[in-house]
């Protein structure tokens, strides 16, 4: 201030008039409303978030306390007083435990092939294209790949099931949903692979060890956080399908007399799982018993379990982003 | 891998009288000629290509044992290329191609049946931006020579680690806390651990890839210092955009520039004068290194 | 160790390396190209089965049979603009709800948000993400026809493709979200500086460079969007009618029907399951086109991904 007044009248009017252009010309108009709009949209978003969630919990929940642990180790029933999602329990689990035990080792297999050891040709960029697409096509043509192979084809398979296609088995809806599985995981992974710094490699070059010794002991170690979120998102979808399960030929009533959580017999019977369940549960009518009730319990059971394994992942996935800083 | 170490001492044994004597021969000038045993690297019309641009052109050079050899010239004019030929590192680029000979101690290093992960364990190298593992200290250094199996043994590991840290000085910093994560040294100290993890491997060359330019000139003069103590042992091959560094430090420089092509636009390093460290700097040969050198441009 | 370095007279045999550190590494080698080999056998299956199912069904059946008023297998009635044009109606009004809502979102987390914010928002849209495709079917069927399409049309039937497609488009609404988002964050930060240099204010910035800067992601993530819309079973299988093995053609939104991938699902459903003949074949028939529409869908966007990770 001490300077401008020394600078006399023709300073004083300069003063105001860069003033006035500094301090604004009015609101922002179009600033303002664009922000809006784009809360509003945000908004919309969280609004059928909640509202999803909101119209399963609390009848579920509610259900469920009615019911008691007699809810998961009961089986299906025609009555929606006495229906339990035992069946739907040992399907889905099943069917994690083949997307573990095939999925994961071979897609993170391949990733590391691709990222590591594949020559940068036509031929490797020709299979991640197809990896890609793979990602990208419908869950329900990968239904009718595994009626197509696993159904219709190996017959008599297992044992006394000579006269039914290898088909509505525990094994066949396993294996078809471990091939869905298999082109994200390797995605996934690839990309985790990726993203480890060019200088850890060198630095393990540097000192004299072999390319299987560089990937096992540096170039895998830093990707895994990252391996281990995709890998349990892919689980999470996996077990949230429901489409290549009816393809493949999943039962929605009741299964056969096998009582037991874990019993190798099982993969080749007839199976269910939770979304089959909950497919099932969802067309019965609204107004005799308890059937939506039921629905929104059996969802809410399928939704713990898909929800904690992916926040688990998003969580594993914030802390090693903290940690690598 | 037990026969290959009986190899190694056999050699060992049988040449060591012959060492003494090479030692008390070695000449003090440039003027007499380069007896074999006293190279490291011999170079004979090295070419390198990236697919089919040429990156390098024809060098020629001898590399002397226990000197420090600096390579200096403006950026992008093949270098760390070359150096990088020396350990065989331009492997792991797809579409790197080497022409001409390399011949290290008299073999050829691209022979077809060299493999290029013994070619590091005897020739070591420490790069630009200090890279240690995200491992403890210990660990950092004890990796080579578990991989290559020098050692198997807890006590034979924990003396290579003990040696290869007092050679980088850097022991009787670290020895109270050598479990702790390398990540946390300051820049200069994971550098010095960047070296000793270098010689662990019991290496006789030692290249670096402009080892001081992330660091502040304390720690430069530290390893500066280091590289004269580590002389006695091991020879060394220094990338420098410094060309102060080089002055002070080699005995031997090599002065590369690019090459312009009018007609394909590309640039091509060339090796324009290689002597003695004193002639580069004073006295040189070639009007391109007296520009370099005196500041006249790069 | 030893003290001194090897010796000059080195040979040609100290350098070749150890032999069994040699077999690790090729039987390592050869492990994993068979894990890469088998994904590039699985895409050959899936072709092979639907091609093979497929043109069984095409050379069964005279073309002309495929136009009709009707797509219903138990009654061999294979009308196929029955379920494509579901498919496009459902698509249609996905993307009408998920294109908006999800870009808006992704503007607002790239642009707009505090740090602190999008900490938490972006965790809650990929919780949306999560949701297994039932759950949605669920609550299209059970809240979205309440509250929202009978609130639009009072005598609208309890299934309608409306139902179904903005169940979809809530399906779809984190995946556009989170494509956009990756497009619009990796717009360089400099160009923002730029125009806010020049005295632009934030929308004018966000609008009339972010955006267009990122306008090959967007347009990716558009077109995987509808990828994801036409491949969704279950939502239009639970609140459009498409359990049934058994749809009318319409235009209306405002009906029930199938889209290809229901009538599918539909088509082996145990109630009025067909194991079967010319009717199972359909199945493969529509699997074969689903498969090929996303393939190029994919491909497309896979385009534009690329030309996004070229600018920048």
């Amino acid at each position: 201030m001490a300077l401008t007044s020394s600078i006399g009248v023709g300073g004083q009017h300069a003063r105001k008039r860069v003033e006035a252009s500094l301090t604004g010309s009015g609101a922002d108009v179009a600033g303002g409303g664009f922000r809006i709009l784009l809360i509003t949209g945000l908004g919309v978003a969280i609004f059928f978030l909640g509202a999803v969630l909101w119209s399963v919990i609390p009848d579920g929940i509610g259900y469920i306390s009615d019911r008691g642990s007699a809810f998961f180790s009961e089986r299906s029933s025609t009555r929606s007083a006495e229906f339990g999602i035992f069946e739907g329990i040992r399907g889905t689990m099943w069917i994690g435990i083949f997307v573990v035990v095939f999925s994961f080792p071979t897609g993170i297999a391949a990733a590391i092939y691709l990222e590591e050891y594949a020559k940068s040709n036509r031929l490797t960029r020709f299979i991640e294209l197809n990896i890609r697409n793979l990602a990208g096509v419908p869950s329900v043509v990968y239904g009718v790949l595994g009626l197509a192979i696993f159904a219709n084809r190996l017959d008599g398979f297992f044992p006394g099931s000579a006269d039914r296609h290898l088909g509505s088995t525990t094994a066949a809806a396993g294996a078809t949903l471990a091939i869905l599985v298999l082109p994200i995981v390797i995605i996934t992974a690839s990309e985790a692979i990726r993203a480890v710094p060019r200088p850890l490699r060198e630095a393990g070059y540097g000192v004299g060890a072999t390319k299987w010794e560089v990937t096992r002991h540096h170039v895998l170690p830093y990707a895994a956080p990252g391996i281990l979120t995709g890998t349990l998102l892919s689980l999470a979808r996996a077990l949230g399908e429901a489409a290549p399960l009816i393809l493949v030929g999943g039962v929605t009533g009741r299964l056969g007399p096998r009582s037991g959580l874990f019993e190798l017999e099982q993969l080749g019977e007839q199976f269910t799982a939770l979304p089959l369940q909950i497919a099932e549960l969802a067309k019965q009518p609204a107004n005799s018993g308890r059937w939506t009730d039921a629905t929104a319990a059996a969802i809410v059971a399928l939704l713990a379990v898909v929800i904690i394994a992916n926040t688990v992942a998003i969580l594993l996935r914030n802390h090693f982003e903290k940690k690598r800083g | 891998m037990e026969t290959q170490r009986e190899t190694m001492d056999t050699v060992l044994d049988e040449d060591m009288t012959e060492d003494v004597t090479l030692i008390d021969d070695e000449p003090d000038t440039a003027s007499e000629p380069d007896t074999p045993d006293d190279l490291v690297f011999e170079l004979d019309e090295l070419n390198v290509y990236y697919g089919s641009f040429r990156a390098v052109r024809d060098v020629d050079m001898q590399v002397k044992s226990n000197e420090i050899t600096a390579f200096i010239g403006p950026s992008g004019c093949g270098k760390t290329t070359v150096l990088r030929c020396f350990n065989r590192m331009n492997d792991l680029i797809e579409t790197a191609r080497v022409t001409g000979n390399l011949h290290y101690h008299g073999v050829d290093l691209y022979d077809r049946r060299v493999d290029p992960v013994e070619v590091r364990r005897r020739i070591g190298m420490v790069f630009q931006k200090p890279n240690p593992f995200p491992k403890s200290i210990y660990d950092n250094i004890a990796y080579g020579p578990r991989v290559g199996g020098l050692a198997k043994k807890g006590s034979e590991l924990d003396e290579i680690v003990e040696t290869s840290l007092r050679k980088a000085a850097l022991w009787d910093e670290v020895k109270d806390r050598l479990k702790d994560s390398a990540l946390g040294m300051s820049g200069g100290q994971q550098q010095r651990l960047c070296i000793a993890r270098a010689i662990a491997t019991s290496p006789d060359v030692v290249l670096m890839d402009e080892p001081c330019s992330a660091l502040d000139p304390i720690a430069t003069a530290r390893i500066e210092e280091l590289m004269q103590e580590l002389k006695d042992e091991y020879s060394i091959v220094i990338v420098t955009h410094n060309m102060q560094q080089a002055a002070r430090v080699s005995d031997q420089t090599a002065f590369f520039s690019v090459e312009v092509s009018s007609e394909s636009d590309t640039r091509t390093g060339i090796l324009v004068e290689f002597d003695r460290t004193e002639q580069i700097f004073s006295n040189p040969s070639d009007e391109r290194t007296e520009n370099y050198v005196t500041g006249r441009f790069g | 160790m030893a003290t001194v370095s090897p010796s000059p007279g080195l040979d040609l045999g100290d350098l070749e390396g150890e032999k069994g550190r040699h077999r690790r590494e090729s039987a390592v080698r050869y492990t994993l190209t068979g894990a890469a080999g088998t994904s590039l056998i699985i895409s050959f299956l899936i072709v092979f089965a639907l091609i093979f199912e497929a043109l069984t069904f095409i050379d069964g059946i005279d073309l002309g049979f495929l136009w009709g008023d009707q797509w219903a297998p138990p009654f061999n009635e294979y009308d196929i603009k029955t379920p494509v044009v579901g498919s496009l109606i459902v698509t249609g009004i996905a993307m009408l709800v998920a294109l908006p809502v999800g870009l808006c979102a992704a503007v607002f987390l790239s642009e707009y948000a505090r740090p602190g914010v999008r900490k938490v928002l972006k965790p809650t849209l990929e919780i949306l993400a999560g949701i297994p495709s039932v759950v949605l079917g669920f609550f299209a069927l059970r809240w979205v026809t309440p509250n929202i399409t009978q609130n639009i049309r009072a005598d609208a039937p309890l299934f309608t493709l409306i139902s179904a497609g903005i169940g979809v488009g809530i399906l779809t609404i984190p995946l556009i979200a989170s494509v956009s988002e990756d497009a619009l964050s990796s717009v360089p930060g400099s160009l923002r500086e730029a125009s806010s240099g020049l005295g632009a204010r934030k929308v004018t910035t966000t609008t009339r460079v972010v955006v267009p800067a990122a306008i090959s992601g967007l347009v990716a993530a558009f077109i995987i969007g509808i990828s994801r819309a036409i491949g969704e079973t279950m939502v239009v299988f639970l609140a459009a009618g498409g359990g049934g093995n058994q749809a009318e053609f319409t235009l209306s939104p405002f009906e029930s029907g199938t889209t290809m991938t229901a009538a599918m699902a539909a088509s082996v459903a145990p109630s009025d399951r067909v194991s079967e003949g010319v009717a199972l074949q359909s199945l493969f028939f529509l699997g074969l086109l689903l498969f090929f529409i996303t393939l190029v869908l994919n491909m497309v966007a896979d385009r534009f991904v690329r030309r996004v990770r070229q600018v920048y």
